[in-house]
């Protein structure tokens, strides 16, 4: 109600003023917990994937490291898989390969859809029309079938998935970006810079991108959780990273084969993947907050 | 005429709708192009004479120019000439159609699972935010969108088939013998597929229906004195329901590709693993028609999800 | 019935923003209101006024408190009722015209509709015979072809109407008390004199009492028996509505007054309102001494009491006696 808002004192999330740089204090401050504690688990799930191949206990491909679906245990963390290889290591392996796929393929995505959005939004007329309408048209295309299909002739390769993904996801930023252009070339700041005669460059790169930084940050976070569970239900379905890499959609189709038998060869790489889809969901909410936007419409 | 702009609205959306179509066809055609190894090799094996190889390439058609044998795929298929399958030596269009069928059912017992969950889950932890029931409901959704639907559906076959061995492992439709026994059979994949659908979709109602519960309109709905239940089903639902619905179409869109994934775990014979199955054994026709099925159902859905999105609102609809 | 339609004593209200510290907004305010009496409540936006409408009509949002004071509607405590026992009353005892017409109905439903649910809620009336009645309190509020119009969508009617919309919503059980808040503003000059005209109209046929909220000293002027200014969450003065324009006797209320633009005679600059209401800085004492013109330091830490000056009238001005023009 009107007099609430006229009364209450500043609340803690102002919307993103014009070009306010915030320093990284300001934000952790504005921080929820829960965006923390997703910061917090990100960063795990960074150190494991980079410095994980040197400690893991077992080679990842190593057949018979101990009996076969043998339960967790102080020697096997989370247990063998039907291999007697050693389900903790070969998650703790296929960390760096889903992070580099699904962090590799979004900032494709994300660098171009940006680049695009940004241009069309700043220039519309009909540049902006006929992009937007193959942007459409891209969008329009399944996900899932497409990259299938692509993966099928192409061959199973961790670039061919980084590409194809990038392929698909770009548009999509694209229209985010756009809106938020949009939102702000007509605002007074970016009129005085026509005004002031700067360059169409020079109005992209300092007055319209610091604006889009926040839409940008969050889409490229919520676009990551998304690729995560995209590029697992490619390898599940046996068009992700070829068979050596121990990525875990990879190995939750082995393991479904004697999920009769033994859960944890699902398990262990179904949590590491809940996981850290958790960590990147709770921090885009965070980060969202401390930019003050809303998350966006959560598409699959 | 008020309903002129209306009219021409969605008039650009069915030519979008087609020119998506026609493109993704292309898409289709070239990728299918592009499976490795020739199909009059793999029809024949590998010790055919280069004579014999010859003779079916001509008969097939594959000597022509690739724009040429698009143009002919396209005719033939927009005739409803799926061709025959290369592998089961069947017709195509057959086994599709058998597939799609099964497919089919499994997709609307899902939505139907998927619709009065949503809505209930939506308008409850609305309706009781920030209290315990909404703080539970907000956990699940975290995690019902954090969990991958293939994981989902294999704890769901590990708990309910395997352990407590209430609903049968794998998906087979075909051994049915009435409908009780169907819906059984097609339970623990539906529910999956509901289950990814639910958190995207409740997430979303929570949110509109926030922002519509803080509304003027609402206010004074409840400023007349009408009973919470009225003022929530009657004037806050109706004006969340125009995202919902476009939520709802964007999950039907992936139940599109869910539904490969899902039809996998459970062994279900869908159009979704009979895609998978035809890829890796290079099943030509049977790819390009299947793949072009999905394509156009999702485009589809996309289309009558903008229709409805546009005609759900009031002043489009007057033509204000 | 001889209890007053609304009778307010001492209430003060707080606000706080998330996990924040408390923040005054109302202050010790009583009022009264007598049946079919209209009372219009002025001053400067964020000055307490919406508020003491939304407790009134017993709005209980997450972040306010009402720390002390009684709110009566017809003898009824508003703050001591349960929830379930509020929504009765609403609509029926108690009816709000909102600030904002055009976003107060609701967008999907025709306008007989909406109109005829409230008869319906209070078992006054169902169904088609529900729908006939509010073509009639529709005609009631001036609407031309109200069969017609009953059958349109909010956003087929123009501002002005759909005011009349609301009103005829607000008066549909005939309430002891109907609060106004604001109802005229984002409306056009033409369309606002048209909707005070009704309203004097509908009070002389009805006397239904009401609770006028405005910062528009004009429009509280055409329909108000009596007016109370407050400023910065108190009262600052209270007067028959002719008495008070006649001789003000709070500074704040000349400086509102010198405020409205009049043809008959020059802007007086000496007497008009200095600054804004800064209420992160408001003195112990007289909270209108920052801006005053004519306070004298003790002014900011003595605290005021409401005066009476003169029958019906009270003021909260320790100086008002010295201020008086020489008569």
């Amino acid at each position: 109600m009107a007099a609430a808002a006229e009364h209450a004192p500043p609340t803690a999330a102002p919307a993103a003023a014009p070009a306010r740089r915030r320093p990284m204090a300001e934000a952790w401050a504005l921080m929820p917990a829960s965006g923390r504690v997703g910061l917090a688990m990100l960063v795990v799930y960074a150190a494991v994937a980079l410095t994980g191949p040197w400690w893991a206990p077992f080679d990842p491909g190593k057949i018979a490291a101990g009996p076969p679906l043998s339960p967790p245990s102080a020697r096997h963390l989370a247990g063998t898989d039907a291999l007697g290889r050693d389900l903790f290591s070969r998650v703790v392996h296929g960390t760096g390969a889903v992070m580099w796929m699904s962090l590799s393929a979004t900032g494709l995505a994300v660098l171009a859809g940006s680049l695009v959005g940004l241009v069309t939004g700043y220039l519309r007329g009909w540049i902006d029309e006929i992009v937007m309408r193959l942007a459409d048209i891209m969008i329009s295309i399944p996900p899932l079938i497409i990259a299938v299909l692509v993966i099928g002739a192409f061959g199973n390769s961790q670039t061919v998935v980084i590409l194809i993904v990038a392929l698909l996801f770009a548009p999509r930023v694209a229209r985010v970006v756009r809106a938020a252009t949009l939102g702000i070339v007509t605002e007074d700041y970016v009129t005085a810079a026509v005004l002031r005669g700067e360059s169409a460059l020079g109005i992209a790169v300092r007055e319209l991108l610091p604006n889009v930084t926040g839409t940008v940050f969050v889409e490229f976070a919520i676009r990551s959780g998304f690729a995560i569970m995209f590029i697992g239900a490619l390898g599940f379905l046996g068009f992700g990273a070829p068979p050596p890499t121990p990525e875990w959609g990879v190995m939750i189709n082995e393991g479904r084969r004697t999920i009769s038998a033994a859960l944890w060869p699902v398990l262990a790489p179904a949590l590491a993947m809940a996981g850290l889809v958790l960590a990147i969901n709770l921090f885009t909410e965070g980060l969202a907050r401390v930019i003050g936007r809303s998350p966006g419409p959560a598409t699959h | 005429m008020r309903s002129a702009p209306l009219l021409r609205l969605l008039a650009t959306r069915v030519v979008l709708a087609a020119l998506s179509l026609l493109v993704v066809s292309v898409v289709i055609f070239w990728c299918v192009e592009m499976l490795p190894g020739d199909t009059a090799q793999r029809m024949l094996g590998r010790d055919a004479t280069p004579e014999a190889l010859a003779r079916l390439r001509a008969e097939l058609g594959l000597d022509r120019p690739a724009a040429e044998r698009y143009g002919l795929w396209l005719a033939a298929t927009l005739w409803g000439d799926l061709g025959q399958s290369m592998v089961a030596d069947r017709p195509v269009a057959d086994w599709v159609a058998g597939r799609a069928a099964n497919t089919l059912t499994l997709a609307g017992f899902a939505l139907a699972i998927y619709i009065p969950l949503a809505l209930a889950l939506g308008l409850l932890s609305a309706a009781f935010r920030g209290r315990p029931l909404d703080q539970a409901i907000s956990v699940a959704v975290l995690l019902g969108m954090c969990v991958p639907e293939f994981v989902t559906g294999l704890l769901l076959v590990s708990v309910f088939a395997i352990t407590l061995d209430l609903f049968p492992p794998l998906a087979l439709i075909d051994q049915a013998q009435d409908l009780g026994d169907l819906l059984h059979i097609l339970f623990l994949p539906a529910l999956t597929l509901a289950i990814a659908m639910t958190a995207y979709a409740v997430r979303m109602m929570r949110d509109n229906l926030i922002e519509v519960l803080e509304s003027p309109y609402v206010r004074l709905a409840t400023l007349k004195g009408l009973p919470r239940r009225q003022v929530l089903l009657r004037h806050a639902l109706p004006n969340a329901l125009g995202p919902a619905v476009n939520v709802t179409a964007l999950n039907i869109a992936w139940l599109i590709g869910g539904i490969v994934v899902v039809e996998t775990v459970f062994n279900f014979p869908g159009i979704g693993r009979l895609l998978i199955d035809a890829i890796s054994v290079k099943d030509v026709p049977v790819v390009q028609a299947v793949a072009l099925l999905l394509t156009a159902l999702y485009i589809l859905t996309n289309l009558l999800a903008d229709i409805v999105v546009i005609v759900l609102n009031p002043r489009l609809r007057a033509g204000a | 019935m001889t209890a007053p339609a609304l009778s307010i004593e001492g209430l003060s209200v707080d606000y706080r923003a998330i996990a924040g510290p408390w923040v005054n907004v109302v202050s010790r305010v009583s009022l009264t209101i007598g049946p079919g009496e209209i009372l219009g409540l002025a001053g400067e936006s964020g000055c307490g006024k919406s508020t003491i409408a939304s407790v009134v009509l017993g709005e209980r949002p997450a972040g306010r408190r009402v720390r002390e004071g009684r709110v009566r509607v017809a003898g009824t405590d508003i703050l001591q009722l349960a929830p379930r026992d509020l929504q009765p009353l609403r609509g029926r005892r108690l009816a709000l015209v909102p600030q904002n017409p055009s976003q107060s109905l609701s967008p999907g439903m025709r306008i007989g509709r909406q109109v005829a649910e409230v008869l319906e809620a209070h078992g006054a009336a169902r169904g088609a015979e529900a729908e006939r009645r509010a073509a009639g309190l529709l005609a009631e509020v001036g609407l031309p072809d109200p069969e017609r119009l009953a059958r349109r969508l909010p956003h087929q009617l123009s501002g002005g109407q759909q005011q009349r919309v609301v009103l005829a919503m607000a008066l549909a059980c005939r309430p002891a008390l109907v609060v106004l808040d604001e109802p005229t503003t984002g409306l056009d000059v033409t369309t606002q004199a048209r909707i005070l005209e009704l309203l004097a109209d509908l009070r002389a046929r009805h006397a239904v009492a009401m609770l006028y909220i405005s910062h528009d000293l004009a429009a509280l002027a055409q329909v108000c028996d009596r007016i109370a200014v407050m400023y910065a969450g108190e009262i600052a003065e209270t007067a028959p509505a002719a008495d008070l324009f006649a001789r003000p006797r709070h500074p704040y209320t000349r400086g509102l007054i010198a405020s409205v633009p009049r043809l008959d005679r020059p802007p007086d600059p000496a007497a008009a309102l200095r600054g804004v209401l800064r209420r992160e800085v408001l003195p112990t004492g007289c909270r209108f001494a920052p801006r005053c013109p004519a306070a004298e330091p003790v002014c900011a830490t003595e605290p005021q009491r409401l005066d009476a000056a003169a029958p019906g009238h009270a003021v909260a001005c320790r100086r008002w006696r010295a201020l008086e023009p020489a008569a």
